[in-house]
């Protein structure tokens, strides 16, 4: 009951807090009790969270939360990680991110002078994030949502539904937390920038922006590699990328983000694009919120491979309303100010930085709209009357072929030339280089085989893009520590797109079954399977099998372990499946699980108790069940029976067959030999649970001497490739946060200079050459 | 130059181009019952299976009082299987005999039935 309550004492904490400072602006005295209200607000998220956490930690499955995504059978680290595994708990996880990071807000917000108004503005943030929460509240009752069912009041389940078996990775401890920590920051450059709308500061709020932009886009681009790696390592989520809901949805404000803060870059440089700028850093956090629209509003129902749960009414015309809420405070804001922003058209010249560094960025907006328009596609489609569909992966690869060498191309361009202008000797003495390592490279690819136009120009634009950064990155290690953060953030992105290309073009892939024991040659690969085991026995709520497949090549050999599984969670209905992958530094071997199935298996017969049938290829035995027999228990397993009765011309004969039945109802069948040539088995029973004396028992005929050889069918690849674009990802995230780091120093700098004030926009007439 | 043309231009290009495209590359795959169980037996889960559309006849509507499945049609292959309608619009008035298409995903299983998430009369 106290978190119900407490959800919407912080909301209203949240509210009080962003009226109160909003009334601070003009009278001082509301400031007191404003910081009061905040301070209340950011403890309140504080307790909200580790009352959900000691929930989920203390198995209390009386909140529906609790029960319904985790279990008494989760170990520590998914235990965690069911806290924000469901929709209530991620808003949860999001909401303390915020609480957390208002902290640091609160404190640059008083050093800046802007206290009143960036606090009011990221007070009605929090706020509207945890109206989102009252909608989805983690601590409502299992009798309070299953009242129509008649659930008693006081009820506590005694264990909980569980966790999604997709989830089980440990993927899921990392990837939600940087990803709603990423969501959480876009909104520090958002309330900067509305802050300096308010204040008509249209040049200092970029300043502040500005390293928040960098850790924004930063810690949302760790957060989506995060994904990625969890995404190759799980069957089904098309590997690392594959244009989902879900994942556009975090992709879409990165690539606003990253384009806000070129463009930012530009603004400090010239004093230019203070519009663009302000759009793009509202436009980063509006796609947050239409992000959190679309995955949690069961809009896009079943067009992606993530599920979405339909919230409930109320809760969908929240999501609504604070969308379209905070569309209308940011497009309120920006007209309020439109003519102020408008000045003098910033004129620049075609062979200067930042003309190429805009054109660059629209490259970004422009790829940021391409996602945003396919994934809005299945309720654009719905409004029309047509079929909701998502469109297909090839729409997204089709216009990111160009944009990439759109980008790449002008990402190595707008480095090579000056700021204002360079001389068109001087360009043309550096793009020598690059311009020969790129046809290098390109060549390169092109002996191995890749013959695709389209990759090879992208190959081709990466490789320049690479080379130009390479060269600034080894010359600037000395002599220009500060700069290097966006090039190793461009030398990782140029990085991630050789391995794109590299693994588009040349990633190979063949279906093979394979017989227990008996190699099969698959190219220059020979696959043995080698046998299953059994993993994670300790946990009844599944049966989990690894297969050992031994791949042996050229160089050596590598045993990989993909993973078929069943789980409680449904019901065992249908199997799920991990890739075996055998991480190497070329191309890595990913082995998909597709189907396990039995070589010479038996006839199966079904009986109930006075049933009869004919024995198959001797009809004239006939076969009966006469009785069942529990029988005894051996270790972990236990010997169960059925007595059957043969009946011949000749003669009748009485059977015992016998079985072993392991946990989860799994039965090993002891053969018994019959005449010269059959044998027989009991191969597991079906119980009546209503009737139990309507138990069916399953036999199993097969001729003697007849081995059953179970047969895996995989899917093997070879990934070239792939370790540069996790290495790409990493030095792009690496990057973003040295040069984050750096304007963080060299805004303390500014921010602490002896009369408080910030130095004007640097002009054109100020730059140099 | 000016940057703000070359932005406008693209933009007021682009998003149709894109729109137009997007329309172009979704497509729902027309199949059979048969052909839409494979397509679901194929993915891990089959509350993930891809979204098609069968076409057929309904072959019999639901006892009265039968919450699932909606009802049973037979496709062009002339396989009869349950439709099991979750859709948030109302169903047409249907008989059998009807000509329907119905868009949704396929359940494997014992007793594999299609979940439709809309159903059109032809």
């Amino acid at each position: 009951m106290l978190g119900q309550f407490l959800v919407h004492g912080v909301w209203a904490l949240a509210v009080g807090a962003a009226v109160t400072f909003a009334l601070g602006r003009r009278r001082q005295e509301f400031l007191v009790p404003a910081r009061v209200s905040f301070a209340l607000l950011v403890a309140g998220i504080g307790v909200l969270w580790l009352l959900l956490l000691g929930a989920v930690l203390t198995h209390d499955f009386r909140y529906t939360y609790v029960w319904g995504h985790s279990s008494r059978q989760l170990p520590f680290h998914l235990l965690l990680s069911s806290s924000y595994a469901g929709q209530e708990g991620s808003l949860m996880l999001w909401v303390f991110w915020l609480g957390l990071l208002g902290i640091a807000v609160h404190v640059i917000a008083r050093r800046q002078g802007w206290e009143a108004e960036m606090m009011s503005l990221y007070s009605a943030v929090v706020a509207g994030m945890l109206l989102l929460l009252v909608a989805k509240n983690p601590f409502t009752f299992v009798w309070e949502t299953y009242a129509e069912q008649g659930v008693a009041e006081g009820f506590r389940p005694a264990d909980g539904r569980g966790l999604n078996p997709l989830l089980h990775n440990y993927w899921i401890v990392f990837h939600p937390p940087t990803l709603f920590l990423g969501f959480a920051l876009v909104s520090v450059p958002f309330v900067f920038a509305l802050a300096g709308l308010w204040r008509r500061e249209y040049q200092r709020w970029i300043v502040g922006a500005l390293p928040w932009l960098g850790i924004a886009a930063a810690v949302l681009g760790g957060g989506i590699l995060l994904g990625g790696l969890w995404a190759y390592e799980t069957l089904g989520w098309g590997g690392f990328w594959a244009w989902d809901p879900v994942e556009n949805s975090s992709l879409v404000p990165w690539l606003f983000v990253v384009a806000a803060l070129h463009t930012g870059l530009i603004q400090r440089r010239t004093g230019g694009l203070v519009r663009t700028t302000v759009v793009l850093v509202v436009l980063a956090f509006l796609a947050t919120l239409y992000s959190t629209f679309l995955t949690r509003s069961g809009v896009l129902g079943d067009t992606s491979v993530h599920s979405f749960v339909d919230p409930g009414l109320f809760a969908y015309v929240l999501l609504l309303g604070l969308m379209v809420a905070g569309t209308a405070v940011s497009v309120g804001f920006l007209l309020w100010r439109w003519r102020e922003l408008q000045r003098e058209a910033l004129q620049l010249s075609v062979d200067s930085r930042e003309f190429l560094l805009g054109l660059g960025t629209l490259g970004l907006v422009v790829s940021a709209v391409v996602v945003l328009v396919g994934t809005s596609y299945p309720i654009v489609a719905e409004l029309l009357g047509r079929p909701k569909v998502a469109v297909e992966q090839r729409f997204y690869n089709l216009l990111h072929l160009p944009l990439g060498v759109w980008i790449l191309l002008l990402n190595g361009l707008s480095l090579l030339a000056q700021w204002r202008a360079t001389p068109g000797k001087l360009f043309g003495k550096r793009l020598l280089l690059p311009a020969a390592i790129a046809g290098g490279g390109t060549g390169l690819l092109w002996m191995l085989g890749i013959r695709d136009g389209a990759l090879l120009a992208l190959a081709a634009t990466a490789w320049f893009a690479l080379a130009v950064n390479g060269r600034l990155l080894f010359g600037g290690l000395r002599r220009r520590p500060a700069a290097l953060g966006a090039w190793i953030a461009h030398t990782g992105l140029a990085l991630l797109l050789v391995g794109v290309v590299t693994l588009a073009a040349l990633s190979w892939t063949s279906h093979a079954r394979l017989p227990r024991g008996e190699p099969v040659q698959l190219g220059a690969y020979r696959l043995t399977y080698l046998g299953r085991e059994q993993v994670e026995r300790e946990y009844t709520d599944r049966e989990k099998w690894r297969y050992a497949v031994r791949v042996e090549h050229r160089n050596g050999s590598v045993t990989i372990f993909p993973v078929l599984f069943w789980s409680d969670y449904n019901q065992r209905q249908s199997a799920f499946l991990e890739p075996g992958i055998a991480w190497r530094l070329a191309a890595d071997f990913y082995m998909a699980p597709r189907a396990v199935e039995s070589e010479n298996p038996p006839t199966e017969l079904v009986f109930r108790r006075g049933e009869e049938a004919p024995l198959p290829s001797e009809p004239l035995v006939r076969a009966s069940v006469l009785r069942f027999e529990m029988g005894a228990q051996h270790g972990d397993t236990l010997e169960v029976a059925v007595w059957i009765v043969l009946r011949q011309p000749e003669r009748d004969d009485t059977l015992r067959l016998a079985s072993r039945m392991l946990a989860l109802d799994r039965f090993l069948p002891l053969w018994q030999p019959f005449r010269d040539t059959l044998e027989l088995a009991l191969l597991r029973i079906l119980p009546d649970r209503r009737e139990l004396a309507r138990s069916q028992a399953v036999l199993g005929v097969r001729r003697r001497g007849t081995q059953e050889r179970e047969v895996l069918t995989v899917e093997f690849s070879l990934k070239p490739g792939i370790n540069l674009v996790w290495l790409g990802g990493l030095l792009t995230v690496v990057g973003l946060l040295w040069s984050a780091a750096t304007r963080l120093r060299q805004k303390r700098r500014i921010v602490t200079c002896p009369d408080g004030k910030y130095p004007a926009p640097v002009h054109e007439a100020a730059l140099p050459r | 130059m000016r940057l703000r043309p070359i932005v406008i231009v693209v933009l007021l290009l682009g998003v149709p181009a894109a729109l137009f495209l997007a329309q172009r590359f979704a497509q729902v795959p027309e199949v059979t019952f048969a052909e839409a169980l494979r397509l679901a037996e194929e993915q891990p889960s089959e509350e993930r299976a891809p979204k098609v559309m069968i076409r057929g006849v309904v072959h019999a509507l639901a006892a009265p009082g039968q919450v699932s499945p909606t009802f049973w049609m037979q496709d062009a292959q002339g396989q009869i299987f349950a439709v099991d309608y979750t859709g948030g619009e109302a169903l047409p008035v249907l008989t059998p005999g009807t000509r329907v298409v119905v868009l949704g995903h396929a359940h494997g299983g014992a007793s594999p039935y299609f979940h439709a998430s809309e159903v059109r009369r032809e």
